[in-house]
Order: structure tokens, then sequence, then C-alpha cells
């Protein structure tokens, strides 16, 4: 497509340039780090405990602290739809957009572009801060992660990526449905502050797990959390039955699959209509207001 | 037809619900001509161009820009055309020179190529000065003229302005309404400029067209517009020993409203020009006038007898 290449180019230098990804990256990565260094330091060197010493770095926090599973749930959204809740809104009040369109580009380029460097953006930064505490692991324990380690965190990266990408279709909806960027902001943080938080508080009290299936983060919760975790054998409300003659045995990764696929498709499809939905109305929108 | 217009509608309408913007245009200009088009805000001059552009898709009617059609080539027509919106649509956290980089990159312009370019037209516009400077640190005025060369860096076969003056000193309209012809002229570029301001385009433009709700109200050479509006002729004429009996036969010259006498001078208003009979008329009387001449009639009158009309 004519044009989205040059975009992207420009969306994701501007998005690697901005002082929010600046401030968010920092933040990440420091939490990162130092969740790293104390998951490192409460193992110890633990390599005989069990084979999956490497995963375990991403769901045991240091002392107090949250896990860096925790992070990637909570917090990366932010990361998500920081660079996109205002990246159509902005360029339609300053009049840049018209100027883009008035130039040998297809419209859909523009929304499709900034799509994906918003995914890009995501990428970079969470292949940065998985491969960067996996060193550090490989250091401090001279030892390697086995394929199947190496396997499960790369699905664990790729369901971030998915989730992630999730909100950046929001922030970018947002931005296309409203104006004003201040709206579009308060919405993509009223969004993720629902999913992420009230979500539990009202289905807690209602004692609904199904209710918990419509938030994107606890999805990825369960999915992230079997992968990083082989010995979770079974999601959702459990029987004794089921429970009954259940071998305690670590998961190999194409059952711990099996298991999620439901969860990702979910999360791929949701991110899917999304987009379509802001794609749509981006390419319905009258000109005359852009 | 063995010449392709730059620019050609017929019978182009858009409608939004129920308002029309563009009603029934049907206009034509060849290529290298500098046409304003006048008309008050709202009047669908902005509709027109979007729609010339293919950003915004007529109700009915069709338009072509070199002979394509906006709709069925976008992209084509798009890299022929540039556009200088009202809003100008620059990168405030990026410099001119990026901005115009950004814009041949879309335009798939070598890179070589492109830095020849943005030089020039950085240059040509007089915003040289300027190029490492970002756009949100820029006045008004040179934020125009960066524009500008935004749509010089394209070599487009057509150039649509709107309203390129607004917001401006006195000094730096004229310096960019020269620049515009200059445009037109060297480059021999298609020029479409839009405005609100009668003065912007009257010295300039070698045809005005006046919209109107939708419609172009009168189109044609600023003398034709001149020409076909009912305002009277005034002339001037000043001489020595004028009597009251030369006042009088004045008046009962053919074609004549109204003559006024103070001092010297006297005021004659007629429907036509009959700066050649009054010349004669004096001659006759054996009085030389020290000067005759034609008060110029502001074509601000006459948009605004226009504007009056409907």
């Amino acid at each position: 497509m004519a044009g989205t290449r040059e975009i992207f180019i420009k969306e994701l230098s501007d998005n690697l340039g901005s002082k929010r990804f600046w401030l968010l990256f920092f933040i990440i990565y420091a939490l990162g780090l130092f969740m790293t260094y104390g998951a490192v330091q409460n193992l110890g060197l633990q390599r005989t405990l069990g084979e999956y010493v490497f995963l375990q770095l991403f769901v045991i926090g240091a002392q107090g602290l949250p896990s860096f599973l925790w992070v990637v749930i909570y917090l990366a959204p932010l990361l998500g739809f920081i660079f996109t809740f205002d990246t159509i809104n902005r360029e339609i009040s300053s009049g840049t957009l018209g100027n883009v369109l008035s130039q040998p580009v297809h419209r859909d380029s523009v929304i499709n572009a900034k799509f994906l460097a918003g995914v890009a953006t995501i990428t970079i930064t969470l292949i940065g801060v998985i491969f960067i505490q996996v060193g550090l692991a490989i250091r401090a324990w001279s030892t390697l992660p086995t394929l199947e380690e190496i396997g499960r965190i790369l699905i664990f990266l790729l369901l971030s990526v998915v989730y992630l990408s999730f909100w950046v279709a929001l922030g970018l909806l947002f931005s296309v449905i409203f104006r004003r960027e201040g709206t579009s902001a308060l919405a993509s943080v009223a969004v993720w502050l629902f999913f992420s938080f009230f979500v539990y508080m009202i289905a807690s009290p209602l004692r609904s797990s199904t209710l918990l299936y419509l938030s994107p983060s606890y999805i990825f919760l369960e999915a992230s959390y079997v992968m990083v975790n082989p010995w979770v054998r079974i999601l959702g409300p459990v029987s004794i039955e089921k429970l009954y003659g259940m071998v305690a045995n670590p998961l190999p990764l194409d059952q711990s699959l099996l298991l999620i696929w439901s969860h990702a498709t979910t999360l791929i499809a949701a991110t899917l209509i999304i987009f379509a939905i802001s794609y749509v109305k981006f390419m319905r929108q009258e000109i005359r207001a852009i | 037809m063995d010449q392709t217009l730059a620019i050609e509608t017929h019978d182009l309408t858009k409608k939004y619900n129920d308002f029309v913007a563009v009603d029934r245009l049907n206009l034509s200009i060849k290529p290298g001509e500098l046409f304003g088009m006048l008309g008050p805000n709202g009047a669908g001059k902005t509709t027109t161009v979007l729609m010339l552009l293919g950003l915004t898709e007529p109700s009915s009617g069709t338009c072509r820009v070199f002979g394509h059609d906006p709709f069925r080539e976008p992209l084509k027509v798009k890299s022929i055309s540039g556009y200088l919106a009202e809003r100008i649509g620059l990168y405030e956290d990026l410099t001119p020179e990026q901005n115009l980089r950004y814009i041949t990159k879309l335009n798939q312009i070598p890179e070589n190529e492109a830095r020849r370019r943005i030089k020039d037209a950085l240059e040509s516009v007089g915003a040289a000065g300027y190029a490492q400077t970002k756009v949100g640190k820029l006045s008004r005025g040179m934020r125009q003229r960066v524009g500008i060369a935004g749509v010089l860096v394209k070599k487009p076969k057509v150039a649509f302005f709107d309203e390129p003056t607004q917001g401006l000193d006195p000094e730096g309209k004229n310096e960019l309404l020269e620049l515009l012809r200059r445009i037109s002229k060297e480059e021999k570029t298609t020029v479409l400029l839009l405005s609100h301001m009668l003065a912007d385009v009257q010295h300039i433009c070698d045809r005005i067209g006046i919209m109107l709700r939708g419609k172009m109200v009168a189109l044609g050479t600023i003398e034709e517009l001149r020409a076909r509006t009912k305002e009277d002729w005034v002339i001037d004429i000043e001489a020595e020993n004028i009597t009251p009996k030369l006042v009088h036969d004045l008046s009962s010259l053919h074609g004549v409203k109204s003559v006024d006498r103070s001092g010297n001078v006297i005021t004659v208003r007629s429907e036509k020009d009959i700066r050649s009979a009054i010349m004669e008329f004096f001659l006759q009387n054996k009085i030389f006038p020290l000067s005759l001449r034609a008060r110029e009639r502001s074509l601000e009158e006459i948009y605004l007898g226009y504007l009056g009309e409907s």
C-alpha cells in the first residue's frame, strides 16, 4: 500500500523518540530488572529444583514486589495506548492529517501504519526487557534455558504482544472516535482501570468467573500463567471429580498450548475487532472535518 | 478538445444531508492559469478543492484534474497536485526541512532529487534561513512560506492554496501573493487561489470566479467582471475657467447621470464609459482639461455588489 512504509517509519521514530515512551520504558525496564534480580536472589541457584527455573523469573517477584507477569498485565497496557490515544485526533486538530492525505497515499495506509507502529514499539520494548532478564539469569546461574523454556518464553512474549496490541487498538479507536485528546486519554484510562481492577471488584462478590472472561487482562493473565507455569493443568472452576486421579506433573508445551488456545484466539479476535471498528470509523470520517 | 484542461468540472455537486455545499459547478481552468476563487466563508470553495483532490466524494457530477478522475485515480491526481490547506498542517516538532523530507518520502521522490528540491523550495520561498528551526517556533508568515515550499517540492502541475494570506500582516500578504504569482509564471504551474479577500486575488489572478452558496455567480477577468456590474462610471475632470453654463451643458450630455463641481474639479457619473464624449465636449468649448481620469472602481464594491444581490 502506497505510503504505509513511510508513515510507519515516521510513526515508529516518533514513538521511540517521545518522552512518554522513555518514561514508561524506564519504569518497565527498572521494574523488570529489579524483579529479575530479586527472583535470582530468591531462587538462589536452584536449577535442580525444577526444570523451569527460567520461567519462574517471570512469576516470582522480589521481596514483596509483584512479578514481572504483573507488570505486563497491569502496567504495560499503558505502553500500549499511550502512543495511540491521540494519534488521529491530534493530527486532525493540527491539520497535519489533511496534509498527509493530500499526498499520494491511501487513506487506510495512515491507520494501518499507526497501528503497526504501535505494535512494533511494544514488541521492541518487550523483546528488550525479556532478553535482558533471561541474559541476567544466565549470567547469575551459569546455566542455559532448555528448549522447552525458550519455547514457553517465546510464546509468553507472543501472547504479551497480542495482549498489548489490544490496548494499541483500543487507544486508536478512541483517537478516532473522540475529537479531543483529553477525552480519549480519559476513556483509555477508564477502560484500563475497569479491566485491570474494577472487574475483580464486581466479579468476586458475585462469584462469577464468567464475568472475568470479559476482561482481556484476565484472559491474558490465565493464558500467560499457564505458559510460564507448566504445573497448571486445568483452568476455570474445578470439580472434585476432575481432580480425582490427576497427576501432579508439569504439562508438556503442546498440552499447555491446547489449554490456552481459546484464550489466544479470543485475544487476537478482540484486538482485530477493535482495530476493524476504528478502521471503518476512520475510513468513513468526513474529510471536511479533517 | 486538443488541449487537456488543468481542471474541469461538470455539474459538480456536494450535499451534506440537506445542505448543498457545492451546487452544479461547471468550471474549466487552463494549464498555467492563475485562477482566483473568491467567496465568503462557507461558499463551497474548500469543498470544491477537496473534491478535486479526491478527498471528498461528490454527490453527483464529475471532475477531472489534467484528465484524471480524482476518484478513480486518487494517487495519480494527488501526485500531480499540491494543496496548502487553511490550517497549514506542518508537524510542529519537526523542522521545515524534516517536514518537507516527509512529504518527499510520501511522494516517493528519490533521496538525491529530494535533497535538491527541498533546498530549492525553501530558498525560493525565502525560508532557507529557518530550515533547521522547529516549525513550532516559526511565525505565522514563515509557516505559510514553509507550507508553500511543501507544495513546491512536489513540483505539482496544479497547486491549490486555501486562504494562504490569512493572519498575515499587509507586507507579508503582498510578499506571499507575489510569491504565488511567481510560482504560477515561472514554474508554469496552474494555481488555484481560494480567498474571501478580494484584495488578494484582484492584482495577481488571470481570472476570478466569485462563488456564493455553492454556485459560481460570476466568472471572468477583472475587466469582464467590472463591465458586468451595474455600477456607475465616475470620471473626474480638472479644468480652469469652469462656468455654471458649462456644468449645465455637460449634464445634458447623453448618458450622464449627474454632475458635481467642487472648485476646479467636475465629477461626472455615468452608466457607461463616456470619456471620449466628455473630451470632445470640452474641446468644442475650447477648454483643455488639466486632467481627465476615470476612478478605478474598486472590485471590493463589485464583490460586495454580488454579495448583496444574492
